[in-house]
């Protein structure tokens, strides 16, 4: 009684997929041959970006008395525990899902793409909270009786199309349904839709690609990765530069080089290679308390904490950010732009009271910082948007002249506080790794707390100081690195400074 | 204008006798209502049957051919109002809503209506929004059919069950002068499928002719003591017709088994979960054979007792397979078999979950202890391909798969509004929020974390009112109120519970009604106060005339939500001003839904014409954003996410905004509101530029192009 089976399948899409064109087009292509088919959805939920499911189940009429007015087979409106035969997920996560929802058994084949659509709590994260997706690969090879899958998503951008017609492609090449390639294309040909010659590319390009995989597949790649260190340049054109790249490599040991040339050129990129000089002294003395045999874990954290604290945001660092070459082509490449293509911006700025005070002399800066009647007056007549069309002649010349004033920054108010800072921090990394040298890293790795603008940028620096105090008051206590550690991961995920603040009155 | 058109599909409405039609469940009902020559079609949009409404809409011309009248029902209580028109007249009439909400709101009318009695056969098509994917409270409409005595039929989960089963409504409505419910499932509703159509039917009795012979009897209005009388009918006559009518017409199904000892009673709906189920014991196949005799229940109120009592003869046992609680049918069966003396085992929710979804899964476990119970040759054969999955990798999975809560869309006009309320929250500290039905409840998941409470559509207002703190003035530290009302949700009800309550009772809180011109959670329908292109309504009815017109003095009216600076300030002003009075601020912009499938068209058309177009976009600059996410938190637009920096120096990912961006300025502008950052920027693309605009635009670039080259040259040389 059981060969009577129908074929079920089950897609798991999130808004924008296409997932219910996906269900269409595989109901119009069971249907032309001969199969009966049935589906069902919840309406409305993947537009409004949740995660949602498509059932389908697919049955042989010849299976069936002559008529469906005489028959109707019994079909089911949901995935049987362990019962789908061909599982799609048009998103990493979702494969996952699948498997918690207790859809994936050996016998299902899993046909999903790589491709990551973060979820509101990764993106709310502060610090790094999107999900290791090389966990979630895992199990699908060891659930499902064959896993297929690649940046299917990545496939039908190429191609101009989504990925409902790229998972189609995929379908086709798994051999998961007695329908050939040709009654495949057919479906899309006459669907009638938008973009039909790009869905057809695309469908083609993700059908060979499986094809390939079937006979030799491919490892898992994740979608997203973090940007790594590349290895110190054996020269460089520059003749100044290369000087450094020499002392680099006299001064500083082959674990660290790295880091310090990253270090280096982001701080030289930020002002000048006589700051970058600034730099490597700074880093030289805390490698003078380091060793190779803790793979000079310190210097290497510090280094790269100190380039980003040296290299701090001001409105210079804004305004030549904002007129360099690089952010045009940048700029081109986000929306998608030709090159011969006029492309305006408009910047959303709003430099807050702290920004613009930073901006003065140090000593003005510092009578002001505090000043309640400055503050307000500010607060009245100047406090507001500062939205400026960056590619409008004046404007752009405003921006590319203040974005030249480095020579000023050295003497403004904001230069003096970060150094102040950021010598404070050095000192308090030296004194501590005499004591307790795992203490010390987490120290150096506490400027990551600092960073954003305005509010987030004070609040980020009160996080950083309460964090510094509290290792520096106990650094004789033993096994307060882990702690401190703790304290650290504490205070990335939560934004706000009161989780942490609560945390060290509780320790 | 509805978010899903169903122009093209309508037309397979117009299939004739014995052709195949191939759709979706909510058109084979309408199809159905069709071929039953329905009068008269009304209702109230809602999830699962939003899109019922839709068709309706789209297929008014075919409606208007038939002589069919539609409407769109103010509220669920005015569709079942509306109903009255089969009280005195042989004419058939349909409604539409989400249940159990939408009942609970018709019940005043409906109730009335079930006293008075039908001529003409009244059907309600229920939505049952009940298990996973559905977006309200877990109650059943069976306690509704059984305090009026409305017959309520649940029937088996295929488009020619549905569709034969409406036909059957309107019949026993009228055998028994009772108005009926017709349920669907959420998955019923979206349930593609085929069946054969019949031809459709012009209404045998028009309202035309209703208007013209006119009909009163005293008697069909519930006033004592007709009303009396009118609950002596239902005992004494329209039950016993119903229960005759549906044991003539078979409308409950007895499925022989091989077995005779035992048996099983199902809700119709649920027969396609529990015949799955049957064919993992190898007890059934796919063509719905059962090994077991099975007994199902497509009506499920009144309960035939005489089949009951027939099916239970000689059974050791029977499982009743009812969904939800109170298990009402195992209570009124189980009272049968105890009068009867019926020895027969009666088992339901003891081996069976008291709620929830019945899936497969729960069916199949439940089924497995039955069969422990009473047929121990039964063996549950193995599950090809049967897995379990290890505890440390549910576990793995339960923290890594993330959970994907229902936001508002990329680009929608509530986004800022809420953004500014957080902003507002963040320098007054916390309000209570009461929240509302639609897509701006929306606001209580993260990242907004807005809102106390949600009692009903429309009572946004109302669910505030005793918080009036009108004798105490707001400089002394008073916080006031806040509601949220959508347009939906104003003009259900919220304009006269809500606003006018206010002004009544000199209410001192704030009122933001959210107006983007649509019914939007449901589809995108049009209410009074929308704006465009709807050639079967009158639209363009102000909220603000309306707010104005109940009495309130402090109206607040913003045509651009997404100014998050302005909305601060406005918010802020009602919040501390000592004025009296209840507040209201109209926060107005278009969904953006709605107003992309507008703008594109004209867009492509332009495009095709070679004439100027701008496509705009929002962008990020990865240098600038310093990955500290706190634009995330205020907006969580959709197209906002995340990517890592190229500069390894930077670990924290940094934002970014993708290709579904619709160039709302949401993130920019509350980038600039909160201070945030200067990483925001809105490009503009100009298509088919002017010859100007290109000979400008080539100045610029070379100009840029020196500037750019000379610093670069500078920064090396230093």
């Amino acid at each position: 009684m059981r060969t009577l089976e129908p074929i079920k399948i089950a897609l798991l899409a999130v808004g924008g997929d296409g997932g219910g064109v996906l269900t269409g087009w595989i109901a119009q292509l069971a249907e032309n041959n001969g199969y009966f088919v049935q589906y069902t959805y919840i309406a409305g939920v993947a537009q409004r970006t949740g995660a949602t499911v498509y059932y389908i189940e697919l049955f042989p009429t010849k299976n069936l008395q002559d008529n469906v007015a005489e028959k109707t087979p019994v079909l089911s409106q949901m995935p049987g525990p362990h019962d789908v035969d061909i599982l799609m997920a048009t998103e990493l996560m979702e494969a996952g899902r699948s498997i918690q929802r207790g859809f994936v058994s050996k016998k299902t084949t899993m046909i999903f793409s790589t491709n990551r659509n973060l979820a509101i709590r990764e993106k709310e994260s502060a610090g790094d909270g999107i999900a290791d997706g090389a966990r979630i690969f895992e199990m699908t090879e060891k659930y499902s009786k064959k896993s297929l899958f690649g940046n299917l998503k990545l496939i039908a951008t190429k191609n101009g199309s989504i990925i409902s017609s790229s998972m189609f492609g995929a379908l086709a090449a798994s051999g998961t349904l007695p329908f050939s390639k040709e009654e495949f294309i057919k479906v899309i040909e006459t669907s009638g839709g938008k973009g039909i010659k790009q869905s057809v590319n695309s469908f083609n390009e993700a059908f060979q690609y499986i094809k390939d995989f079937t006979s030799q597949p491919k490892p898992y790649l994740p979608d997203m990765r973090p940007a790594v260190f590349q290895a110190l340049p054996t020269s460089v054109s520059s003749k100044k530069l290369s000087e450094v790249l020499e002392e680099i490599k006299s001064k500083f040991p082959k674990e660290t080089h790295d880091v310090i040339w990253h270090g280096l050129n982001h701080v030289v990129e930020f002002q000048d290679l006589k700051y970058g000089k600034v730099y490597l002294d700074k880093v030289a003395q805390i490698l003078q308390l380091d060793s190779a045999e803790k793979a000079y874990q310190l210097t290497r954290q510090t280094a790269k904490n100190l380039a980003v604290g040296m290299a701090y945001d001001d409105l210079i660092f804004v305004s030549d950010e904002k007129t360099k070459k690089y952010r045009q082509k940048e700029v081109y490449q986000q929306v998608g732009a030709k090159e011969n293509e006029i492309v305006n911006t408009l910047d959303y700025l709003h430099p807050g009271y702290e920004e613009v005070i930073g901006f003065l002399p140090a000593k003005m800066g510092l009578k002001y910082i505090d000043n309640a009647k400055m503050r307000d007056f500010y607060k009245r007549k100047f406090d507001k948007d500062r939205r400026m069309h960056s590619t409008g002649l004046f404007n752009f010349l405003m921006l590319y002249v203040m974005g030249g004033m480095r020579g000023w920054r050295m003497k403004t108010f904001r230069h003096f506080e970060e150094m102040e800072n950021v010598d404070q921090w050095l000192k308090r990394i030296k004194t501590i790794a005499k004591v307790n040298y795992n203490l010390a890293v987490e120290v150096a790795n506490s400027y990551r707390l600092k960073k954003g603008y305005g509010d987030t940028y004070k609040k980020g620096h009160s996080k950083f100081a309460m964090l510094n105090k509290y290792a520096a008051d106990n650094m004789n206590v033993p096994e307060i690195e882990e702690k401190v550690r703790h304290i650290l991961s504490v205070a990335i995920q939560n934004h706000d400074k009161k989780e942490t603040e609560k945390l060290i009155a509780s320790l | 204008m509805a978010e899903r058109s169903f122009k093209h599909e309508v037309e397979k409405l117009r299939l004739g006798e014995g052709e195949i039609f191939h759709g979706e469940g909510i058109l084979a009902v309408t199809k159905a209502l069709l071929q039953c020559g329905v009068g008269y079609v009304g209702g109230y949009q809602g999830s699962p049957i939003s899109h019922l409404m839709d068709v309706f809409a789209d297929a008014d011309p075919l409606l208007k051919e038939l002589g069919v009248y539609f409407e769109n029902s103010a509220s669920e209580a005015g569709a079942a109002a509306m109903l009255s028109a089969s009280v005195m007249y042989p004419v058939r009439g349909a409604v539409t809503w989400k249940s159990t909400v939408g009942t609970n709101v018709a019940s005043d009318a409906l109730s009335n209506l079930a006293s008075s009695g039908v001529t003409g056969g009244t059907v309600v098509i229920i939505g049952e929004d009940y298990g996973e994917g559905s977006s309200i409270m877990q109650e059943r409409t069976h306690a509704f059919a059984m305090k009026s005595q409305m017959w309520l039929i649940d029937p088996r989960p295929n488009l020619p069950s549905i569709v034969h089963f409406t036909e059957k409504a309107f019949q026993l409505s009228e055998a028994s002068n009772t108005p009926v419910f017709l349920e669907l499932r959420v998955r019923s509703c979206h349930l593609y499928g085929q069946f054969v159509a019949k031809e459709n039917q012009k209404p045998k009795y028009t309202l035309g002719e209703a208007l013209n012979n006119p009909v009163r009897d005293v008697n069909r209005i519930v006033l004592p003591p007709a009303s009396f009388l009118q609950e002596e009918d239902k005992i004494k006559r329209r039950l016993p017709a119903a229960i005759q009518f549906i044991k003539d017409n078979k409308m409950n199904e007895f499925l022989s088994g091989e077995r005779d000892d035992i048996g099983i009673i199902v809700q119709g709906a649920l027969f396609n979960n529990l015949n799955r189920a049957l064919v993992q014991f190898d007890l059934s196949d796919h063509l719905g054979n059962v090994k077991i005799p099975v007994y199902v229940m497509n009506v499920t109120y009144p309960v035939i007792d005489d089949e009951v009592l027939e099916f239970c003869k000689g059974k050791r046992a029977v499982l009743l397979v009812e969904e939800g609680q109170p298990n009402y049918i195992e209570q009124s069966i189980g009272l049968t078999m105890f009068h009867n003396e019926v020895k027969t085992k009666l088992h339901g929710k003891d081996l069976l979950p008291m709620g929830g979804d019945y899936t497969i899964g729960r069916l199949e476990t439940a089924l497995g202890e039955f069969f422990n119970l009473y047929q121990k040759e039964i063996e549950i054969t193995e599950k090809e391909g049967a897995i379990t999955i290890l505890p440390e990798d549910a576990k793995t999975l339960s923290e890594a798969v993330p959970a994907r809560p229902a936001g508002f869309c990329t680009g929608c006009p509530e986004r800022p509004i809420f953004a500014a309320l957080k902003l507002v929250q963040q320098n007054m500290g916390d309000y209570h929020v009461s929240a509302d039905i639609g897509c701006h409840l929306f606001s209580i998941l993260p990242p907004f974390n807005i809102g106390a409470t949600t009692m009903g559509y429309g009572l946004g207002g109302a669910s505030a009112s005793a918080f009036n703190m009108d004798f105490v003035r707001k400089d002394n530290g008073q916080k006031r109120v806040i509601s949220i009302m959508g347009d939906g949700g104003f003009w259900h009800n919220g304009l006269t519970t809500g606003i006018t309550n206010a002004v009544f009772n000199n209410n001192d809180g704030l009122t933001i009604i959210i107006d983007n011109n649509y019914a939007a959670a449901t589809g995108g329908q049009d209410v009074p106060s929308s704006r465009f292109n709807n050639k079967i309504r009158t639209i363009n009815n102000p909220i603000e005339k309306a707010v104005h017109g109940v009495g309130v003095k402090h109206v607040d009216f913003i045509d651009n939500t997404y100014d998050v600076d302005k909305m601060v300030k406005v918010i802020t002003k009602a919040l501390t001003s000592n004025e009296k009075g209840p507040k209201v601020i109209i926060a107005q912009s278009e969904c953006m839904l709605n107003k992309q499938r507008r703008d594109n068209k004209v867009k492509k058309k332009k495009l095709e014409e070679k004439k100027r177009v701008v496509n705009e976009k929002f962008g990020v600059d990865s240098k600038v954003c310093t990955g500290d996410h706190e634009c995330m938190r205020l907006s969580g637009c959709p197209s906002l996410t995340l990517t890592y920096s190229d500069n390894p120096l930077r670990e924290d990912p940094i934002a970014t905004i993708d290709s579904s961006c619709v160039a709302c300025g949401n993130c920019g502008e509350v980038a600039e509101a909160a201070v945030l950052c200067p990483s925001f920027y809105k490009a503009q693309v100009v298509k088919n530029p002017t010859s100007w605009e290109k000979f400008k635009h080539n100045v610029k670039q070379n100009i840029f192009s020196y500037l750019q080259k000379r610093r670069e040259k500078k920064r090396q040389l230093a």
